[in-house]
């Protein structure tokens, strides 16, 4: 069966001339790699591997580019992007386990300016804190709309989910991002940690 | 249907603070490039591309809408000079659209925040339409780079026009670029993401399988999946779909001992909620 399935998918490859490959494989990044990199990093993939990440989402596009439905590449990209980020959630889960540590802080700078990049970076980590508290098929949802702005019709599409669970879903999220934001609120008006 | 407002435009000033937050959140156009040349993409083949990368995104749309839609054409003759200085025809279906708004934005404080920090309005650099470009390029400690040998060149030989300059079979030789990889694994290590494509590629065969109610097949590519992937990355989908399929069989003492398994590894997991599911669903 293993062997059948290798046969195949070079099969598969050979079927598309290698320019276009390249060609398509340039469209695809060029499109996508921005929104699968913050999405990875949004659904939980600790930021010094999130580059790491992206790259296994693309390989994976590369490997089945002959797979590829034309208008599908997004939703393939994402689906790939919300398994590489399981996996990856479960690998920082039993590093921090095994180190007793927190998640490794990120080292990108990404602003113009240091105090700009504070408060990004507070920002972002207080949207992490908050977005824990999610369950990763409401986290889903949740960054897909409030963060990526997609339509609730568009996330239904890319996740194959009806909309109106869909909707169900960003309605628990929200609450759930809600009641962990007031949570954090309060202990930033208080100074803690 | 009316989508209800979103967050980063209500009132919460806190909650819209950190929603907005994740705009600026991207990649450095350096990811890209080595995520290209990882690909086998020779990047100096596109230069619009690369030195767009992230500072002009509406048009790097554009020119990747413009590659889509002649690949869309099939023209065999396509080539990635043809990109260079394509004009906008259109665009591919559901853009990323943050790619082109963020730099628009501006950096909020959360409220709270602010009191703890220094105070005064943010200096005139604060929009961050430059931030990509400001963003160094650092090999970041415990982050594993990777640098598989490029699908394209694996699918094609050797005779992938243009990529032999790119990226070779041994990382050692590639051009400057792939320098400040620090561990590049040595010729001829699997590919781990060759193996995530295969281990998907299995799994997708056995839901196929399943989903047309053949749950013998789809148990028998299972046991392929487990004999090629002891560790793999998929295993616990893999687990779960074994425990759907042992259920369809009728084996419900089997799918109870890898369900049990599965829901003691981890507890709180979707996949052990996937499996209680699946047990309750088949008394």
């Amino acid at each position: 069966m293993f062997a059948h399935a290798a046969i195949s998918k070079a099969d598969r490859l050979e079927a598309v001339p290698a320019v276009d490959r390249q060609a398509r494989l340039a469209a695809l990044a060029r499109e996508h790699f921005s929104f699968i990199w913050r999405s990875l990093r949004r659904l939980g993939v600790p930021e010094p591997s999130v580059d790491d990440a992206t790259q296994q989402v693309f390989e994976v596009a590369a490997r089945r580019l002959a797979d590829l439905e034309v208008g599908r590449e997004k939703a393939f990209l994402f689906k790939t992007a919300l398994l590489v980020a399981m996996k990856a959630r479960r690998v920082a889960a039993r590093a921090r386990s095994e180190s007793g540590g927190p998640e490794l802080e990120s080292l990108h700078d990404p602003g113009p300016s240091p105090e700009e990049s504070a408060l990004l970076r507070e920002n972002r980590q207080l949207l992490d804190r908050a977005l824990a508290a999610l369950g990763l098929a409401e986290r889903t949802v949740f960054v897909l709309f409030e963060i990526e702005e997609l339509s609730l019709t568009e996330i239904a599409e890319l996740v194959s989910i009806p909309r109106g669970t869909a909707a169900s879903r960003l309605r628990r999220a929200r609450e759930l991002f809600q009641a962990e934001a007031k949570r954090l609120r309060a202990r930033e008006s208080r100074g803690a940690p | 249907m009316i989508d209800p407002q979103r967050l980063s435009q209500a009132d919460d000033d806190f909650e819209r603070s950190l929603i907005r937050s994740a705009h600026h959140d991207r990649p450095s156009h350096r990811a890209l490039e080595r995520m290209l040349l990882g690909l086998g993409v020779e990047l100096s083949q596109l230069p619009s591309a690369m030195a767009s990368a992230g500072a002009s995104a509406a048009t790097g749309s554009k020119i990747g809408g413009v590659v889509l839609a002649k690949w869309l054409l099939g023209g065999a003759a396509l080539g990635l000079v043809a990109i260079t200085g394509a004009e906008a025809v259109g665009r591919a279906p559901m853009p990323d659209r943050h790619a082109s708004e963020a730099p628009r934005q501006r950096i909020e404080r959360s409220p709270s925040l602010a009191a703890s920090l220094p105070q005064g309005p943010p200096p005139p650099s604060a929009a961050m339409a430059s931030t990509e470009q400001a963003v160094p390029s650092v090999p970041l400690p415990g982050a594993r780079l990777r640098f598989t040998v490029a699908p394209a060149r694996e699918a094609a030989g050797t005779s992938v026009p243009g990529a032999a300059s790119a990226i070779t079979s041994n990382p050692s030789a590639a051009p400057s670029p792939t320098a400040s990889y620090a561990a590049l694994p040595a010729e001829g290590a699997p590919a781990a993401t060759t193996a995530l494509a295969e281990e998907m590629h299995l799994l997708d065969a056995a839901r196929r399988s399943f989903a047309r109610g053949d749950s013998r097949g789809a148990l028998s590519t299972l046991a392929g999946y487990e004999r090629a992937f002891p560790d793999g990355a998929l295993r616990p989908e893999a687990s779960v779909l074994k425990v759907r399929a042992l259920l369809a069989a009728g084996d419900r003492p089997g799918a109870e001992a890898l369900g049990q398994r599965v829901i003691e590894r981890a507890p709180r997991s979707e996949h052990a909620d996937a499996v209680r599911a699946a047990l309750r669903a088949n008394p």
